[in-house]
């Protein structure tokens, strides 16, 4: 009798776990996405990676932790000078060589962001997205996600994202030729259940000499207070995710989901870039130095987008 | 419409279709929705690689294959039904066979149809393209079109170290909200100039 009631209710059980996943519904490539997002901020983990671009390759450790609803990170160059990038909430600070920290002076861009940006998802308009299978992965099984540009204005993506927590393991970016401008991929990684405060402090606190600061980005004493700028070429798919509708508003971000791009309007000064593109592996500086009724100014686009998308944006950029 | 569909027909495109889903595809190949599809799908690549070709590429984009399909199943059936009507048995192994052909004939359109679109006119890289749902706020305004941009080989210390300062503005915008985690900052960490 005991022995027949154990059959069933192991049946049963068995019967219950094939059907719980065959009901499952399946993950489709936008939920592996937010998972992946969701995952670069919530959880705890620190690792060893490389990152190469063309011919450079660089080797840094990584250490991430949310606690309290605060996200800190700290970036540890492996190869060459130390040098780190610490992260606390929106403070950055950089330690260079030279016992040398740089902090980022706060913009009021920074809090302009809209909200719907950390919702907005890239289009399927503008983007195939197709889940490529599965492999093992640094001794992890990892997704694949193809993430493939449907047009000239945005590279396209392959992706290994970690099965059980969403993380980003490795990943590509290519251009439309299918060249690589970038590669990025996890030689170890650990998800410890915590991560104490000693790690995320940079390694030379002790020691600090110097500190400075990078300035917003300067907008010309003499343009009108209440200039405000348009830009009028938007490639298909972007869209900006800061408010800059106050007078000198002069910094603006855009989207499409996936790539961002940064638009910095700010006055001529002598050590300005040069007119023209300036690519760090898939990251492209456009400066064009421009002109209108009178006003001179400088408009440089920063993001992962192609060169002449950059270009097109720069010089559409028009006092209003 | 069915991601799957959508799957097995950008499958087919890329020549990376398997059976199942060419099955799945023949299954639907009456549906308008699929031919739209297929045409939309053409009509991007076509933008993004445009090259020239003698053929139309408007009565190409008209071809509807779902006809020439449909009178083949038609000429199938028929065949089967009057070999029951003789009663003489076909193995099982004779109808594998027919239906492998049929897939293989409407594989062999489909894919003949694809290779042509490849090389379809560069007039579809000029169709009024129009793509659903933009979410763009600003009105796509033209620009008359560009020179190539300038790429910059060299630059001195003073421009490294501004370029710097941009990327480092750039990716503490991109992390507001970017699914990119670390990749912003990873991006100027690697950076081997002058520094910030």
């Amino acid at each position: 009798m005991i022995k027949s009631l154990f059959k069933i209710s192991v049946a049963c059980w068995l019967i219950s776990l094939s059907l719980t996943s065959a009901g499952a519904p399946k993950m489709t490539p936008i939920d592996w996405l937010e998972k992946m997002q969701k995952a670069a901020i919530e959880e705890d983990y620190m690792g060893t990676f490389v990152f190469s671009r063309g011919d450079m390759t660089s080797s840094m450790r990584i250490v991430h932790r949310y606690k309290n609803n605060i996200e800190e990170e700290r970036l540890t160059q492996l190869d060459g000078e130390m040098g780190e990038i610490v992260r606390r909430g929106k403070e950055v600070m950089c330690v260079l060589p030279g016992n040398r920290v740089v902090k980022l002076k706060e913009d009021k861009m920074s809090n302009k962001v809209v909200q719907a940006f950390a919702n907005f998802m890239p289009n399927h308009a503008f983007y195939e997205l197709e889940l490529k299978g599965h492999h093992r992965l640094i001794d992890r099984s990892a997704i694949n996600l193809a993430v493939q540009a449907r047009d000239a204005h945005r590279y396209s993506y392959l992706l290994s994202l970690d099965k059980q927590t969403g993380l980003l393991l490795k990943s590509s970016l290519l251009n439309a030729d299918g060249a690589s401008l970038e590669n990025f991929q996890y030689a170890d990684i650990s998800f410890p259940e915590t991560i104490p405060d000693e790690e995320l402090h940079p390694i030379k606190e002790g020691a600090i000499v110097t500190h400075e600061y990078i300035p917003p980005v300067k907008s010309d004493q003499n343009w009108p207070s209440h200039m405000m700028w348009s830009i009028n070429w938007i490639p298909p798919g972007y869209m900006q995710v800061n408010q800059a509708d106050e007078p000198g508003d002069n910094v603006m971000l855009f989207s499409d989901g996936l790539a961002t791009y940064s638009v910095f309007i700010e006055m001529i000064e002598k050590d300005l870039m040069p007119e023209g593109a300036s690519m760090v592996g898939a990251t492209v500086a456009y400066t064009a130095r421009l002109e209108s009724n009178d006003h001179h100014y400088s408009v440089t686009v920063v993001g992962e987008i192609p060169p002449m998308t950059a270009m097109k944006v720069a010089e559409s950029v028009k006092p209003k | 419409m069915d991601e799957r569909i959508r799957e097995s027909i950008s499958a087919l495109m890329d020549d990376e279709v398997n059976e199942l889903e060419l099955q799945r595809l023949l299954t639907h190949i009456e549906r308008e929705e699929l031919n739209d599809k297929w045409k939309s799908y053409h009509k991007i690549r076509g933008a993004m690689s445009p090259e020239t070709s003698q053929l139309s590429s408007q009565s190409l984009l008209e071809i509807d294959i779902s006809q020439s399909v449909s009178e083949w199943i038609d000429s199938y059936e028929g065949e089967e039904a009057e070999a029951s009507n003789v009663q003489s048995p076909v193995s099982s192994n004779e109808r594998n066979g027919k239906f492998g052909g049929f897939i293989g004939v409407a594989a062999s359109m489909l894919f003949a149809i694809a290779f042509v679109f490849q090389n379809s006119d560069s007039s579809i890289s000029q169709l009024d393209i129009q793509i659903a749902e933009t979410t763009t706020q600003a009105p796509a305004v033209q620009v008359a079109s560009h020179r190539e941009p300038k790429i910059i080989d060299q630059i001195n210390e003073d421009h490294a170290r501004r370029l710097n300062q941009y990327l480092l503005r750039h990716a503490e915008h991109s992390m507001h909200g970017s699914r990119q985690g670390a990749m912003p900052f990873v991006r100027v960490a690697s950076v081997n100039s002058v520094g910030i």
